[in-house]
């Protein structure tokens, strides 16, 4: 796993799901692809708009898939589902906060947040994380 | 007689001793964390760091009877290396005194709170507080606090 080097500005794609911000850094995106366009054959989406959906509430939004690039070395991709893909933006590497790991009983799922007076910005790890986070809840 | 900060935990009516706080926040300043377990409020950015924010009434193992969850504000402690805090309501200073016989009424209120995380009682006049054992409080909520 690669890390936010402090310092450096970070480009990153922000998008939307469950009523929270995340981003991923911009050179892991592949593609975002609309919701009914087909995903690459063997992609493993994560339904992260799923994942944060409430029982009681309609059917969430899942406006498109953020696909994302195999990782090196590897030739599966990954994607995880989003009420909105918004933009790219850059963002300072050295205020990305670390979330302590206690907080989570299932792992950590993200590098850090970036806290914002609109919002704060939650930079995910890799997206095989968010299951392990949200299962263990 | 000594300096205290009196709160209340749902229907709890607690205390600790004032050196333990080292800041009181409003809730409202909490950032929410997704996919964080069910008794995390979320934290707050405080000095450029991120302080987790604990709901202490959302851990089951600390009462006799759930109180309710939330408050309006934040208690803000030292914890080992760490700054925590937890949520609460009605978040004040007051000046007391340790006693061993609560005034009558104040039962009913500390009774929500299992005797573990409670450490004794203090007075002032005809108000009562149960003390907070705060490090097995945050342990129970998950925290890396460790008794003193």
């Amino acid at each position: 796993m690669s890390s936010a080097r402090a310092g450096t500005a970070l480009r990153v794609l922000t998008f939307e799901a469950g009523g929270f911000l995340f981003a991923v850094r911009a050179e892991t995106v592949g593609q975002v692809i609309p919701t009914g366009k087909p995903v690459p054959p063997g992609t493993s989406v994560v339904d992260l708009v799923g994942l944060l959906s409430i029982a009681d509430e309609p059917r969430p939004d899942r406006g498109c898939v953020v696909l994302l690039k195999p990782p090196q070395g590897g030739s599966k991709c990954a994607a995880v589902t989003a009420s909105r893909a918004n933009e790219l933006i850059d963002l300072e590497g050295e205020k990305l906060l670390p979330l302590p790991s206690y907080l989570f009983s299932g792992g950590n799922p993200f590098l850090g947040l970036f806290p914002r007076e609109e919002g704060a910005i939650f930079l995910l790890a890799e997206p095989e994380r968010l299951l392990a986070a949200a299962g263990s809840r | 007689m000594r300096a205290y900060v009196a709160f209340r935990l749902g229907g709890a009516a607690l205390a600790l001793d004032a050196t333990r706080v080292i800041a009181v926040a409003s809730s409202s300043r909490i950032i929410r964390v997704p996919f964080a377990r069910p008794c995390v409020a979320g934290v707050l950015e405080r000095h450029g760091r991120l302080v987790p924010v604990v709901d202490l009434a959302l851990v089951s193992a600390l009462w006799n009877e759930l109180p309710r969850g939330g408050g309006d504000k934040v208690v803000i402690l030292g914890v080992g290396e760490i700054e925590a805090g937890f949520l609460a309501s009605a978040v004040e200073a007051t000046r007391a005194e340790e006693t061993t016989d609560a005034p009558a009424g104040a039962g009913a209120a500390l009774s929500h709170a299992r005797e573990a995380i409670l450490c004794g009682a203090v007075r002032a006049g005809d108000r009562a507080w149960g003390l907070l054992r705060i490090e097995t409080a945050l342990a129970a909520a998950g925290l890396p606090a460790q008794e003193n």
